[in-house]
């Protein structure tokens, strides 16, 4: 289970083109991106409004084809596998957390938060699990509560527990904090670093915002669909201030 | 995902919009409530025939026959009786009858049988409660049925004449075992002893009676042998025992019941377009919850789940309350068709076909809703970003696999109705029949739809500004999104088809009986006439008559050979070599109306010489050629004929010429007449009354009666079908209610856009109520003219008759549409012009 970190990433990225081509218009998205993000790194992806960050994002996870290039995900290569195999493999592999929160509104927080070890038929005690990281969002006294009672931060927070219900290897966010204040927002950003830290998840967070971004260990910067930087968090000029130091397995 | 989820999520969504499937059930229910209730009577009524076969006939078996029958025949069932256990016979035949206090003469069933058997099994009811052999203890008493009391103003110890003899009524029949097994003649009836029968002389040779041999059976005797030794004694005969139920009665209400259900399954088919229509605007509203779900790791099959649960439980509270609906249909059913099924015995409320039509609503429901569930799996998961981002290239590469489901639900649809209608009707053609007319009526009604989006689209894009506001608003509801005015025009045109085409095919009955009818021969008919001159000649010197009596006359007789050839050595079709113990041979002098010589010359009019002339179908099917001598035996005597001429009969000649011969040639045989006259209505009871008098055993027909019967009886079955396409209309609206509730929320906030910018009340109503009547009266029209399309079809292929275009019919429909539209609309869109609009946009 443990790779040596560094060695293979647990995701790796090769020459990935998108080209979304509607005649006469021809849009490339993404344009022959190569990464490698090794295990348990805490990865932002930054980039302005509209420089593809959402799309290199869906692609990672399966949610939609790549044009040309390799993504491999935790050795599996996931660019020619099928719908159905690629939902199971989400399952497996990724927690996801949404701009919008996207909880599904006819489930309460705990349903919510039990339904991806219901999809992927989690081995472990998902029930005791969801109890415990409802907890740890300090949600308990709202397991019973559908979304649309729930206010915004609290949505995302059980979005949260969601991600993290089946210890997937690898967490991905969409700018988690985008529709939240900045109290709120806060809030979400600290819990989504220690969970991340005790669950010891490979994170990629896409966000606009630099000061979010500080946080991480690399920021891959987009500009118009290319890798504009790749700086670790040694050598960028001003560290930012960590909860904790990151430990690397 | 577990199924306790998946049942989860399914009910939460039902029930946050609870509205939107009520409408949805109701039009399932709709659907299965006609099927139920037609098919569930048909299978009672069935289950009933077979429970009492035994009464049905007062027999364990019974032979029927229509023909004259030999006094070997009879003597030869008789011993066939002795042989096996015990036999009676039974005669039926239609009379004049006549009673002191009514002197115009009325038609009557009259049936003969032996008081001290009859009837085997079953029990014959009759006021007063005497045995039946003490009340028709001599050859001149009868008893009645209450309708001919009633209609002939006699009572019991009253008389009746038949065939010029006087009868005493001894009593009133309250129940006859048999009646169905005696066919649908004529309610008022009598019955009688044979030596009654005999006194009245009505039974002559050639006259049109039944015979019926009822068999009580020893037990374990062998059916199969006696069955086919009563086959060798008859050219034709028809049997039934306890086994079969009464297979006319059965057959009769077998293929009623077949139309209908088919007539219903349109009902079926519309309220299932509607559950489809429902669950595909359902799943587009749910779209970012189904890519939220594949995108934390569920399978298309995972979700399909949910939705597919939703869909059986739909179908199946449609089901539920179709079938409980159905009852009620079923029970108003003997109602409904007491006319056709005079007499109809009690039909008990059968359960057998609860279940079937229910699994009919679950499994139309599911066909329909195929599609969109199978587009569940073109979901992309990546909507989650809120965006579809399905691009050309990997369109292109998917292609054939995103149109796969599309085709394949719409192969499973097809296929699936297909056999459904084939098993409803129990025949291929028939089935495919329904399902072809169906197909081309919805991919004509599709069409029109797809212009009319088009032309108001078009419409409001380049008339924009010079459309009042109204028009402009209401044309534009009709092409927003989810509005599916497509499935809208469908259903409801698709239900106005079938109540205008079963109005307009029942107008086109009428006015073809009344105009090409036996009306222009005369308006007063003659039947088992035997003197043919005596009966002219009094009719013809009586006041009123206009015109000379037309009489044909026509004998039956065995054809023994051709040229020699005896016909058992003739190459024959099945039909013609049945028919060849009784062949019907017309009379003729000259040349009659509407047929055309083809080949040959004609008798003068006094020949006496037997010769032949024959159709051109009996030509083909005899092999006959001119001057082949083809030899026949009447009562006994034979005589041989030569083919002189042949004769193209026109499609609506009066007469069915087959075999014809000069009239003159079978002087002296027993020839019987018929034929009829003009006489001025009022004078026509003088008539019938002087025709009764002198000869009592001739049956009279009014025209007028005839047509009040025959428009009785399809008035009657018109109801029926109407009553069924009725239910396709109201699918069809609760379609359209629906959908006007699918749009609420969209509607409700647009109203408060409206209303914010100043639109009154009125003018909204305006908008609302053009759009619904544009989606009702186009819906009125096309269903009009396909209405108007298929009558022509079926006049011109089975009623052979053309039929005009009927305009008024599509100002009616257009308008009724319309009316039916708004309502329905309207009362969907309950509360929707009452909103505050601050709540409703701050709400946003
Ligand atoms: N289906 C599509 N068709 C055309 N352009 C698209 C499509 N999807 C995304 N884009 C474009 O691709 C670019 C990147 O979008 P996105 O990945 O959402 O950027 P970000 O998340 O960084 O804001 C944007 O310019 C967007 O307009
Ligand atoms: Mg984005």
């Amino acid at each position: 289970m443990q790779a040596p970190a560094f060695q293979t990433g647990v995701i790796e990225v090769n020459q990935l083109w998108k080209v979304i081509e509607n005649p006469p218009n021809r849009v490339e998205i993404l344009r022959n991106i190569t990464f490698s993000v090794p295990r348990g790194q805490f990865l932002a992806i930054m980039g302005a409004s509209g420089s593809g960050k959402s799309t290199l994002l869906g692609l990672l996870a399966g949610l939609d084809t790549v044009t040309s290039g390799r993504i491999v995900l935790d050795k599996t290569d996931i660019t020619n596998l099928r719908e159905d195999n690629l939902a199971r493999l989400r399952g497996r592999k990724i927690g996801f957390v949404f701009q919008s929160y996207q909880l599904v509104p006819t489930l309460t927080a705990e349903e919510n938060i039990l339904l991806p070890a219901e999809l992927s038929g989690y081995q472990g005690d998902a029930r005791r699990r969801a109890k415990d990281l409802l907890e740890r969002v300090g949600l308990t006294n709202r397991a019973h509560h559908y979304p649309i009672q729930l206010s915004g931060g609290e949505q995302q927070r059980v979005a949260l527990a969601r991600a993290f219900v089946t210890q997937p290897p690898i967490l991905m966010t969409d700018e988690p904090t985008g529709n939240l204040d900045s109290a709120n927002g806060q809030h979400v950003l600290d819990l989504l670093l220690q969970l991340n830290r005790e669950e010891e998840t490979t994170l990629i967070l896409v966000t606009h915002d630099r000061q979010l971004a500080e946080y991480a260990d690399r920021i891959l910067t987009l500009h118009d669909g290319r890798i504009l930087r790749d700086e670790m968090a040694e050598r960028r000029v001003s560290e930012p201030e960590l909860p904790e130091p990151q430990v690397e397995a | 995902m577990s199924f306790t989820t998946a049942s989860k999520i399914a009910w939460r969504e039902l029930r946050a919009a609870p509205a939107k499937f009520l409408f949805v059930v109701l039009a399932v229910a709709v659907g299965v409530a006609a099927l139920s209730g037609v098919k569930g009577f048909g299978y009672a009524f069935r289950g009933m025939l077979l429970r009492n076969a035994k009464q049905l006939i007062a027999a364990d078996l019974q032979a029927q026959t229509w023909g004259n029958i030999s006094p070997e025949q009879i003597s030869r069932m008789q011993q066939l009786g002795s042989q096996y256990g015990e036999m009676t016979r039974v005669t039926e035949t239609i009379s004049m009858a006549g009673s002191g206090k009514l002197r115009v003469p009325q038609m009557v069933s009259v049936k003969a049988i032996d008081p001290i058997v009859y009837p085997y099994y079953g029990t014959l009811k009759i006021n007063p409660d005497k045995p039946l052999c003490d009340l028709l203890r001599n050859d001149s008493s009868v008893v009645v049925t209450p309708e001919l009391e009633l209609r002939m103003k006699v009572s019991p110890g009253d008389t009746i004449r038949l065939g010029g003899k006087e009868f005493l009524v001894a009593g009133t029949i309250l129940s006859e075992p048999d009646r169905l097994a005696s066919g649908f003649g004529p309610g008022m009836r009598v019955l009688m002893s044979r030596a009654g029968l005999d006194r009245t002389g009505l039974i002559q040779f050639g006259s049109r009676a039944a015979q019926r041999f009822l068999f009580k059976l020893r037990p374990g005797i062998n059916l199969d042998a006696l069955k086919s030794a009563i086959k060798h004694s008859f050219h034709r005969v028809f049997i039934s025992d306890y086994r079969e139920g009464s297979p006319v009665v059965g057959r009769a209400v077998d293929s009623t019941t077949t139309f209908l259900s088919l007539v219903s399954l349109i009902a079926l088919i519309v309220g299932s377009l509607g559950v489809a229509m429902a669950m595909y605007s359902h799943l587009q509203q749910r779209m970012d919850t189904i890519a939220v779900m594949k995108a934390i790791g569920a399978r298309a099959n995972q979700v399909m789940q949910i939705y597919l649960l939703q869909t059986l439980w739909l179908g199946i509270a449609g089901g539920v309350i179709g079938v409980g609906v159905g009852a009620a249909v079923q029970r108003s059913f003997p109602w409904l068709i007491h006319r056709i099924f005079a007499l109809l015995p009690i039909v008990p409320w059968d359960w057998s076909f609860t279940l079937q039509g229910m699994s009919l609503g679950i499994l139309a429901t599911l066909l329909f809703t195929l599609p969109p569930l199978l587009s569940i799996r073109n979901v992309r998961p990546s909507l989650v970003f809120r965006r579809n981002m399905s691009d050309a290239s990997a369109e292109s590469r998917k292609h054939w696999q995103d149109k796969l489901p599309g085709w394949i639900g719409a192969a499973l649809i097809f296929g699936g109705f297909y056999c459904i209608a084939v098993w409803l009707s129990r025949s291929w053609l028939m089935g495919s029949y329904f399902i072809g007319g169906l197909a081309a009526s919805l991919i004509a009604l599709g069409i029109v739809a797809a212009m009319l989006l088009f032309f108001m689209r078009f419409l409001v894009r380049t008339w924009n500004r010079r459309l009042p506001p109204s028009f402009r608003h209401g044309f534009a509801n009709i092409y927003r999104p989810g509005n599916q005015a497509r499935s809208v025009l469908v259903a409801l045109g698709v239900g106005v088809m079938f109540t205008l085409t079963t109005y307009l095919l029942q107008r086109t009955v009428l006015r073809q009986v009344v105009s090409e009818g036996p009306g222009r021969e005369g308006n007063l008919f003659l039947l088992d006439v035997r003197d043919a001159s005596s009966i002219s000649r009094l009719i013809e010197s009586q006041p009123g008559v206009t015109s000379k009596v037309q009489l044909v006359g026509y004998t039956v007789s065995r054809m023994l050979s051709k040229n020699g050839v005896p016909v058992s050595q003739l190459r024959l079709s099945r039909e013609r070599r049945n028919d060849l113990q009784a062949v019907r041979i017309t009379t003729a002098k000259s040349l009659p109306d509407g047929i055309n010589l083809a080949n040959g010359a004609w008798w003068p009019p006094n020949c006496a010489q037997p010769q032949l002339a024959v159709s051109d179908e009996a030509q083909r099917d005899y092999h006959l050629h001119l001057g082949d001598r083809v030899e026949f035996q009447v009562a006994g005597r034979a005589f041989t004929a030569p083919l002189v001429a042949t004769f193209h009969r026109e499609q609506r000649a009066p007469v069915r010429y087959d075999l014809v011969v000069p009239q003159k040639a079978l002087e002296g045989l027993p020839i019987t007449y018929y034929g009829a006259v003009h006489v001025k209505p009022a004078d026509i009871p003088r008539v019938e009354e002087a025709v009764f008098e002198n000869f009592p055993t001739v049956t009279v027909m009014n025209l007028a009666d005839v047509l009040n019967r025959i428009q009785e009886a399809v008035d009657q079955v018109a109801l029926v079908v109407r009553f069924l396409a009725g239910f396709a209309i109201l699918a069809g609206v609760i379609i359209l209610s629906s959908s006007v509730a699918g749009t609420r929320y969209r509607r409700i906030r647009e109203v408060a856009i409206l209303k914010t910018l100043g639109a009154t009340k009125s003018r909204i109503s305006g908008i609302f109520s053009i759009e619904f009547s544009i989606l009702g009266a186009i819906a009125g029209l096309v269903g009009a003219i396909l209405a108007n399309v298929f009558t022509r079809i079926v006049a011109d292929r089975f009623i052979d008759t053309n039929v005009d275009f009927d305009w008024p019919s599509l100002v009616v429909a257009m308008v009724g549409t319309a009316l039916l539209a708004n309502l329905a609309g309207w009362l969907a869109s309950a509360h929707i012009l009452d909103q505050r609009p601050l709540e409703v946009l701050r709400a946003e």
